[in-house]
């Protein structure tokens, strides 16, 4: 298997500090044991809601914290157990593109100079190289030349967006990982990002870890989609499959609750989905983390904690009845 | 130049610093005197214009016959040249130290705070007396160091602050994922960002250490003779004070004017520095004043505790009367524009739509649509300077443009109910929830004890579904997840019985299972209370599967309106048609290309002429460039403004 990224059994604890000393009270466990693989050339969607850790997640393969336990490793090397000079040369194959452009675009540096300083901090090329590097940069996410003069806030949503996918393409990265990418952006300009990110894929032979909430945008998007509840995956599989037929019940949740157009009208009252929200609370029991919210609980997941196990060729999931779900948990009917 | 800097106080502020400088720099031409040359004849003489003044000396001369004008003139230098290498240098030993603290935290931090914490509870005037009266020789070298070691916590303490916020901040993250190294990501990308707030700090912290170094004077702490200050002239006013006021009251003037002059700079740069507030202009800030009136936690009925006046006109018709042909709401031609620097900005243009009884309308749009600013106008809380400037709204019959706030206040109160985005910041974080759902629900409703009262509240608290209202009621704010604090939101705006709910992007800043459970509750419970709902939304899925009445708005207009059933069915506008591709596109395709609308949503100051969509249309046509299509009226509710659409093709087939 020509793996790009592996992620293997990663784990991140944040400290607890509570009272006036801020003593550390106990942990939370933001990551736990996540495992994955991403292909060379091949988009990983990685699915969860707010506070299931897909984002501490990216910043571990990143590197730019370090984890708990367990290991990334990019093309075989882990970036933690690097040295600062290495550290610094192996981030030039892995690049972020994050949720809010505004925020993630230095307010008092002009266009030009923000896709220009890759190349200033690893000192690629001359000063006139760079900037014609930079202009090209710009032309191939589908801005101007002109724009290098530009601030940030004289640039739309959308424009941002391009200009933070160009600063991460300067360093000609193997790995994107795309945390939110379009979430900020308006409904109709989405389609424009999503559109770029995957014509840039075809032209460079880019790898994407693409993290987002929006379950048709990583639907769009993914090869594979790994869906992540209280830090954990509990659902792995090319994306059509999971789509069409999830094997744990909180995917299946999880598609139940989007909106749909096609749904226009009253909204069907008889189907109600498992009420509650995630619950840290029964992480530090025994048993299945989903128990509380799921409609399939039963005595097994009580004392249990369902491994990430193969269900199918290809399919993984959480779930003591996994095979099941597809049965007792048919879905709501879209007309 | 910036408009916001030509204002007569910092302009005024200016023109005294400005002249503070020139008396340093040109000080041995301006003062008519060597301020040094004694005269003893001519001790204690008055100012000029008194009796016994002398034209050469027009302030006046001091206990050893020296001029005071010109002693003035230099005590500027020393003050201005003190205060300002004091400043100097606390600043940058601050600013480094700040923002070293505040980006790497941990050790550093608590090293930077603990030796803050140390310098202030360090009596300040020990500390001066062992670097200035101890050691002998007063030099300005040493006041400058006195001044720095006492001022640099103020600028540390503030910057520390900004960095603290700035450091979580996405280009922070995305520089070190470049490879960026701390050095870089702090000085050349929190750096230039904390500057400005730098900046305001030290030009305020200039003003207090000149007051600062003539107290040090008055104490004796001045600087040695021949060396001379503002401070040590007014210490040398002090003692002869009574045979010789205007030794005492001229460099009093002095330091207060220069330190107000100072000051009002000061405030100036404040305004203009900030860079949100520069870049963006008025318009910005005040949409960010509508995001802090969210603040306000306005989904509880405003209070207004004074009983309606019975039968004393006004309101003629009882609460459950419903205005003519059965509309609980109707709005007509609305308009709302915002005065602005650069003109007038019309955020919302000729809306109009109306609502039934227990009817369920939503309004779609992106950021700028006015859809928001259409909602605040419905409930009146429309922030000044934008107003309603033409249309009408009748609620229930009634006109609510123009109507007094007092009455307005009422209908707010008991009848129009509004729910917001964020939940977080619309409660108040320092009270309990059962206190806050309390409050609301006994609003209308005089004497209800405190017992009562709150098992009303664990009970609104039970009707939105939350399954453990007791405990919840005992959690503050914060202590409860973002989807119960919008179940809270909504048990507050529920409690009156209101006849109509604005709910403005309520469910966009939860998840999307946490979503359709609030939505399904919301649905449930308006059915049952028999609430109107007005459902605002970017996301037209939301909107389809809620309501039964859609208005789809673009620009600060309304581009269609129709039976959401329809209109989703069937869209006219090709605005809609596009959202709706984009909605299906992400529902059902896997990979393959998207549909696109190019370009972006104008920006409200720059609207294009003819129908604002245009620029972005894939039909658009000669006559949309230039001529505004009016709303136009096709079959059953529907209506469209677009130039596809004429008064002869209606019934026919949409042409696209």
């Amino acid at each position: 298997m020509d793996a790009l990224l592996r992620v293997d059994n990663l784990r991140k604890d944040y400290p607890v500090r509570s009272g006036a000393l801020r003593r550390a009270a106990g942990t939370i466990r933001a990551v736990d044991g996540v495992s994955l693989e991403v292909e060379q050339g091949a988009t990983f969607g990685l699915l969860g809601e707010s506070g299931c850790g897909k984002s501490t997640l990216a910043r571990l393969v990143l590197a730019l914290e370090p984890p708990t336990s367990g290991r990334v490793l990019f093309r075989g090397r882990d970036p933690h157990a690097l040295d600062r000079g290495a550290l610094k040369a192996w981030r030039r194959q892995v690049q972020l593109v994050s949720q809010d452009p505004a925020s993630a675009l230095p307010a008092r540096m002009r266009v030009g100079r923000i896709v220009e300083e890759p190349l200033r901090v690893h000192r690629i090329g001359a000063a006139p190289e760079r900037r014609a590097h930079a202009a090209e940069l710009l032309t191939q996410v589908g801005l101007q030349p002109r724009h290098v003069a530009s601030y940030q806030h004289q640039l739309s949503g959308g424009q941002r967006q391009r200009v933070v996918i160009a600063r991460a393409l300067a360093l000609e990265p193997a790995l994107v990982v795309c945390d939110e990418p379009v979430s900020a952006l308006d409904v109709s300009v989405q389609a424009q990002v999503l559109n770029l990110l995957r014509s840039l894929q075809e032209r460079l032979g880019l790898t994407y870890l693409f993290i987002s909430h929006d379950l048709g945008v990583v639907r769009h998007m993914a090869d594979v989609i790994g869906v992540m509840y209280l830090g954990a995956l509990v659902e792995r599989g090319p994306a059509a499959v999971v789509y069409a037929e999830p094997l744990h019940p909180y995917t299946r949740i999880l598609l139940d609750a989007v909106p749909s157009v096609r749904r226009a009208g009253r909204r069907d009252r008889a189907a109600q989905p498992a009420a509650g929200e995630p619950s840290r609370a029964a992480l530090g029991e025994r048993g299945c983390p989903f128990r509380p919210r799921c409609p399939l609980a039963g005595e097994r997941c009580e004392v249990e904690r369902p491994p990430l196990r193969r269900v199918a060729p290809d399919r993984w999931a959480a779930c003591h009845y996994a095979e099941e779900v597809p049965l007792r948990l048919p879905g709501r009917t879209v007309a | 130049m910036p408009r916001r800097l030509v204002r007569p106080s910092v302009l005024a502020g200016a023109a005294i610093l400005l002249l503070l400088v020139v008396c340093a720099l040109g000080a041995q031409w301006i003062a008519p005197h060597d301020p040094h040359a004694i005269r003893t004849p001519l001790r204690f003489l008055p100012p000029a214009w008194q009796e016994g003044g002398q034209a050469p000396y027009p302030l006046g001369t001091d206990q050893l016959g020296r001029d005071l004008l010109s002693r003035l003139v230099y005590g500027a230098r020393t003050s201005l040249v003190i205060a300002a290498a004091a400043v100097a240098l606390s600043a940058t030993a601050g600013v480094l130290l700040g923002l070293a603290a505040g980006y790497f935290r941990g050790p550093m931090d608590a090293l930077v705070m603990r030796l803050a914490d140390v310098q202030l509870a360090f009596p300040f005037i020990l500390l001066a007396l062992a670097i200035l009266a101890v050691s002998g020789e007063k030099t300005a070298l040493r006041i400058i160091v006195v001044l720095a070691v006492a001022d640099w916590v103020v600028h540390a303490r503030v910057i520390r602050g900004r960095v603290l916020v700035e450091r979580e901040r996405e280009y922070v993250r995305a520089a070190r994922a470049l490879g960026a190294s701390h050095a870089r990501v702090m000085l050349l990308y929190v750096l230039p960002v904390i500057l400005p707030t730098a900046i305001v700090i030290a030009t305020l912290e200039l003003a207090v250490l000149m007051l600062v170094e003539s107290i040090l004077a008055f104490l004796g702490l001045g600087i040695d003779p021949p060396g001379v200050s503002w401070g040590t002239i007014l210490a040398d006013g002090r003692v002869n004070v009574a045979i010789a006021w205007w030794m005492l009251a001229f460099p009093g003037a002095a330091i207060f004017l220069a330190v107000l002059g100072v000051n009002l700079l000061a405030d100036g740069l404040a305004d203009v520095l900030d860079p949100r507030l520069k870049l963006t202009g008025r318009y910005t800030r005040w949409r960010r004043s509508w995001l802090r009136r969210r603040s306000v936690p306005t989904a509880t009925p405003v209070r207004d505790l004074t009983p309606p006046p019975e039968g004393s006109g006004g309101e003629p018709q009882g609460r459950a009367a419903v205005g003519q042909e059965g509309t609980l709401l109707a709005v007509r031609g609305l308009r709302v524009e915002f005065p602005t620097d650069d003109g007038v900005v019309t955020a919302v243009r000729d809306v109009s739509f109306a609502l039934a009884p227990r009817g369920r309308l939503g309004i779609v749009g992106e950021s700028g649509s006015g859809k928001t600013v259409t909602a605040l106008s419905v409930i009146g809380l429309l922030d000044a300077p934008g107003r309603v400037t033409a249309g009408s709204i009748r609620f229930k019959g009634r006109e609510l443009v123009g109507l007094p706030e007092r009455q307005l206040n009422r209908v707010r109160g008991g009848e129009v109910a509004m729910i917001f985005q964020d939940p977080g910041t619309s409660l108040n974080p320092t009270l309990k929830i059962g206190y806050q759902v309390a409050e609301a629900v006994t609003l209308h409703r005089q004497g209800v004890g405190r017992e009562a009262a709150r098992e009303q509240a664990v009970e609104a608290l039970r009707l939105v579904s939350i399954r453990d209202p007791r405990r919840v009621a005992d959690a503050y704010p914060f202590q409860i997840s973002g989807g119960m604090q919008q179940r809270t939101m909504i048990a507050m705006a529920l409690s009156c019985s209101p006849d109509l709910l604005i709910a403005d992007e309520p469910t966009t800043a939860l998840d999307v299972t946490t979503q359709d459970q609030i939505l399904r509750e919301l649905d449930a419970l308006v059915d049952r209370l028999g609430t109107g709902v007005i459902l605002i939304s970017h996301d037209l899925s939301v909107v389809a599967e809620f309501t039964d009445h859609t208005v789809v708005m673009y620009a600060g207009t309304v581009c269609e309106t129709g039976p959401t059933g329809a209109l989703v069915r069937d869209p006219k506008h090709p605005y809609t048609q596009a959202l709706l591709a984009a909605a299906e596109e992400l529902d059902v395709t896997e990979r393959g290309r998207l549909g696109i609308i190019p370009g972006d949503p104008p920006d409200p100051r720059e609207r294009p002429p003819g129908c604002p969509f245009a620029p972005r249309c894939p039909q658009a046509m000669e006559v949309c460039r230039v001529q505004e299509p009016a709303p136009l009226r096709l079959a059953d509710d529907v209506t469209v403004a677009c130039h596809l659409y004429r008064e002869e093709t209606v019934g026919r087939p949409a042409a696209r």
